[in-house]
């Protein structure tokens, strides 16, 4: 897990610096590495940890101490979130392109959206849903959701075109 | 403790004689891949770029008739250094260890002998050669154990007339190859060669090289104060066995349309072996190495028995470390250990961020630590002259400092 986050750091430090590049192309092979269920080049993993440790051990015991035990873990927290988060900037875009808000269930509270309407929705969110012991009903719903949006998207680019050229407006009219 | 983590500075550091150009904070401890070089050896090199930057053994004006006086008199100085007769032996100057090696290996024919022989603990220079000989030329290859104390027990019988290739000391933690000579008549009896790996050995103990006999031995001059070249050691005899079939510039008498000549005489036989333009430098910068490790003193005594007893101070410290896994049971010119809870390599990296130099990993014999043994990778902490009691200090004061912070 550490090389996966370590690949997402690096890939986004080698747009500003091509020491980093290096880096990230060693962190790839390490993923394509974890992606297949294959050990991930040690050296590599450990090289990254000892460079993170190293930069805390004498001058900062403590956190180094803290790193080493849970570095793993707070590697894989920060993959899952920035997973989580790519997902749900894409999902919002397309919700953004297709419903002309980011979030259709609930327009209001999308501050990107144009004017558009929503009736309020009465679902549980991911937390309320656990609690109720319905995380699967939750994640249906959205999977739902999703496929509802991409059957929509045809007629969406059929609406912008159709906006976007009198020409095509006027021979479609007759 | 000893100023943990302090940031380095710029400044020279002071009581390093020979060393002064090094900054402070630095602490050096990987010289067995390569030692650092006293002044009197760049000052060497330069002088040559600066006043006299010719090439040797092929032209008559006064730079190269310099060049070719110092290079003589490096020759004659490192078979003194090595306590060889000009009459049998010639010094020959190659690029490092691992291509001396594969030179007289691949020129050297198989069909006079039984086995090629070798031992478990030898570095990739040494132990993928004789894989190469051995497929090349049919002989049966032997891989024999070395005992804790460096020696090897060989079965004579079994091995017929063989071709032994074996380090004189380990570059893992500098075991030294404890009987030798021994095995030097061993072998002889039964006409076979002893080549010698002496990469560690020349740098740190070249007296174990003085009385054995030899047929030929390989050295790394980067290893032992000089500039970066290799140099080997070689009887004549075997010399002229040699199916010489790499060649180039430096070495003929005469070429033909379909034919060549070599150099003939004695005095031409290092250019079997020394196809092209040598490193002038480099064996200029030997020679002031040789000279310069004559009379290099620490606090009065020769500064190879002062770098002994930092490494038996430092071999101890880590022994009494909890955790810490040693390499061997007895100091050496390299001391190589793991520790039960951190990553190697990932205390490389720590250990740098206190100035503390030093390489982690197999140091090329995977065979041996991986394979064999199926150790974690390691650190190694190699000594030169260039260390003091304040650098080892410092080092174990950070390696204890990491272990007592992280394990």
């Amino acid at each position: 897990m550490l090389c996966i986050a370590a690949f997402i750091v690096f890939l986004v430090l080698g747009i500003f610096s091509a020491a980093y590049r290096k880096l990230a192309g060693r962190a790839w092979y390490c993923v394509l590495r974890r992606v297949t269920f294959r050990p991930c080049d040690i050296n590599f993993k450990e090289e990254v940890k000892g460079k993170l440790l190293g930069k805390f051990v004498f001058s900062h015991p403590r956190v180094a101490k803290f790193l080493s035990k849970w570095i793993d873990w707070l590697a894989a927290i920060f993959v899952v979130l920035t997973v989580w988060s790519v997902i749900a900037v894409l999902l919002s875009g397309l919700n953004l392109m297709v419903y002309d808000t980011c979030n259709p269930r609930d327009a209001e509270s999308c501050s990107l959206g144009g004017e558009a309407c929503s009736i309020g929705t009465t679902e549980p969110g991911f937390i309320e849903a656990l609690m109720q012991g319905n995380p699967h009903g939750w994640a249906f719903g959205h999977v739902v959701q999703f496929g509802e949006t991409i059957a929509r998207v045809p007629d969406r680019f059929r609406s912008i075109l159709l906006m976007q050229s009198p020409m095509i407006r006027q021979n479609l009219q007759r | 403790m000893f100023g943990i983590g302090q940031k380095k500075t710029e400044t020279p550091t002071e009581g390093k004689e020979g060393f002064s150009y090094l900054p402070e904070g630095v602490h050096y401890f990987d010289s067995a891949c390569q030692t650092l070089r006293p002044m009197e050896v760049i000052q060497a090199v330069e002088g040559y770029y600066k006043t006299y930057n010719a090439c040797g053994e092929r032209v008559k004006y006064p730079w190269g008739e310099r060049v070719d006086k110092e290079v003589e008199e490096t020759r004659e100085a490192m078979l003194r250094y090595v306590g060889k007769k000009a009459e049998d032996y010639v010094v020959c100057f190659t690029h490092n260890t691992t291509y001396g090696i594969n030179l007289v290996l691949s020129q050297l024919a198989g069909d006079k002998f039984d086995t090629v022989v070798t031992s478990d603990i030898e570095h990739n220079s040494a132990y993928l050669p004789t894989m190469s000989f051995a497929e090349r030329t049919g002989v049966k290859r032997v891989v024999l154990e070395r005992e804790e104390d460096g020696s090897i027990m060989p079965n004579w019988k079994e091995l017929g007339r063989s071709i032994w290739l074996v380090n004189g000391a380990s570059n893992i933690n500098g075991v030294r190859l404890a009987n030798r000579e021994e095995l030097a008549e061993g072998i002889h009896e039964q006409g076979g060669l002893l080549l010698v790996d002496a990469a560690q050995v020349l740098g740190h103990h070249p007296e174990d090289l003085r009385d054995l006999d030899f047929d030929a031995c390989f050295g790394s001059v980067h290893k032992m104060y000089g500039p970066s070249m290799g140099v080997i050691v070689i009887r004549k005899t075997l010399l002229k066995q040699l199916r010489i079939g790499i060649l180039g510039g430096g070495m003929v008498g005469d070429v033909y349309k379909d034919t060549y000549s070599l150099l003939e005489g004695d005095e031409h036989l290092h250019s079997r072996l020394e196809m092209g333009l040598q490193s002038w430098e480099g064996i200029i910068g030997l020679r002031a190495a040789l000279k310069w490790q004559d009379s290099y003193k620490i606090q009065g005594k020769p500064y190879k028995e002062y770098t002994q007893e930092l490494e038996e101070y430092t071999f101890n410290e880590l022994k009494a470390m909890q955790g810490v896994h040693l390499v061997g049971e007895a100091p050496g010119s390299s001391i190589a250990f793991y520790h039960e809870g951190i990553d190697s390599h990932s205390l490389g990296l720590m250990l740098a961020k206190a100035g503390v130099y030093a390489r982690s990993g197999y140091f090329c014999c995977h065979y041996y630590l991986k394979n064999k043994k199926e150790l974690p990778p390691l650190l190694r902490l190699s000594f030169g002259a260039h260390l003091r009691q304040k650098d080892v200090d410092h080092a174990l004061d950070s390696i204890a400092h990491i272990f007592s912070t992280l394990a």
